[in-house]
């Protein structure tokens, strides 16, 4: 009976996660792999000093620069949720540059005056 | 078949298993020196890192070196796959679909051995959640997904040879619109449980890599093999797959996905070394 019950919840919340997909920006847990391909680039300035590659990949464990195989959103929430879980006293600007299947380059910015994230599509 | 209900459904879960432990990009590393790391529950980073090195790393573990024993199954298969489910909340950096997928398969096997349809259901949804993504993206409709891969993520020498005698673009749409119905297919004949799903399944994962030079999806290909092969119930094939000459053409497939695996691995780090 308990194991009935777990096997149908995990499959509701497929389900769940599938419909989610259509209303939030971000992808996971609804499979969409390889649903679009974006080259990307990330700068990171603390206090108007610009980050080394390596100083990025640190923070947030991701290439500074190379592929997203899955929505170029997913990768916003990744620099959002480490911002979010970092106690900033710094003055931060976080760019995203991203070209999605070979379209024209769009930015991304997350900044940080006054500990207030702003995020400017 | 010492836990399992039958020898290629040991076979499958062994693999997936070995695959959790030896591909998953440095999830050892991840569990041991970086976890959690931006999850997806705000309340995981509370959880300290000696839960995961101490707790969570030695149970996942035992409950993996269970399952490759034979016993215990259920509870070991069970185990290892909310750990891991836990591991790959802690953070986003974790997550993959295919990790995602194989954790899945396992905790399912684990709650129900005895079912395989269990399984169809999972590969069913895993397909036809592909399906639906895609078909409500435009680019996979136009065709500027599949250009985009075929020519600067993973280029395609068919596809380059293709498009020197065809407008590329119509080239890529008929790529992409037959991928997303492929898994659609795929989708409804597991879920149907046609045997002929696990041929189209093979062809289509095997035509990938053939059409990638064997760059996109060599551990996909490997879980799906893994996967497929859980799936099977019939007798006739299952006592067709415990024949020697059978055992040593699987075993031989997995590694031979394994090496390929560890070269494209290689290359990638190469590239990423001249990069940085």
């Amino acid at each position: 009976m308990i194991k009935r019950l777990a096997i149908s919840i995990i499959f509701a919340l497929q389900i769940f996660f599938v419909v989610y997909a259509r209303f939030a920006d971000e992808k996971f847990f609804c499979w969409a792999p390889y649903d679009q391909i974006s080259q990307y680039k990330i700068n990171v300035f603390i206090n108007g000093g610009k980050l080394s590659k390596a100083e990025i990949y640190n923070r947030y464990r991701k290439n500074p620069n190379g592929f997203e195989n899955r929505n170029i959103d997913n990768l916003k929430f990744l620099l959002i949720a480490v911002e979010k879980s970092t106690i900033c006293n710094e003055d931060l600007r976080v760019e995203l540059i991203y070209s999605t299947n070979k379209r024209n380059e769009e930015f991304w910015i997350l900044e940080s005056p006054d500990y207030e994230w702003i995020c400017v599509k | 078949m010492n836990g399992f209900v039958s020898n290629n459904q040991g076979i499958g879960l062994k693999a997936l298993v070995l695959y959790v432990l030896v591909f998953s990009n440095g999830l050892w590393r991840k569990t041991i020196f970086e976890l959690p790391f931006a999850p997806f529950i705000g309340v995981i980073d509370f959880v300290p890192s000696w839960i995961y090195v101490y707790m969570l790393l030695p149970t996942f573990l035992v409950s993996a070196l269970l399952v490759l024993l034979g016993k215990y199954v259920s509870i070991s298969l069970t185990t290892f796959g909310l750990i891991l489910f836990f591991l790959i909340m802690s953070s986003i950096n974790v997550f993959s679909n295919s990790l995602t997928f194989t954790c899945l398969v396992i905790i399912l096997s684990g709650l129900s051995l005895k079912s395989s349809y269990i399984i169809n259901i999972q590969v069913s949804f895993l397909y036809i959640g592909a399906f639906i993504n895609k078909a409500l993206d435009v680019d996979w409709w136009n065709g500027r997904f599949f250009d985009t891969l075929a020519t600067l993520r993973h280029p395609m020498p068919l596809f380059e040879f293709s498009s020197q005698y065809f407008n590329g673009l119509i080239v890529a749409q008929v790529f992409s619109i037959s991928s997303m119905f492929i898994e659609l297919t795929l989708g409804v004949l597991f879920l149907m449980r046609k045997k002929i799903a696990f041929a189209l399944g093979l062809m289509f994962h095997l035509g990938m890599l053939i059409l990638t030079n064997g760059k996109l999806s060599v551990l996909f290909m490997f879980i799906m093999s893994a996967t497929y092969l859980i799936m099977i119930r019939d007798k006739y094939i299952t006592n067709s797959l415990r024949q020697p000459l059978s055992q040593f053409l699987i075993y031989f497939w997995f590694v031979s996905l394994t090496v390929w695996n560890f070269r494209n691995k290689i290359l990638e780090f190469y590239i990423l070394m001249n990069d940085m």
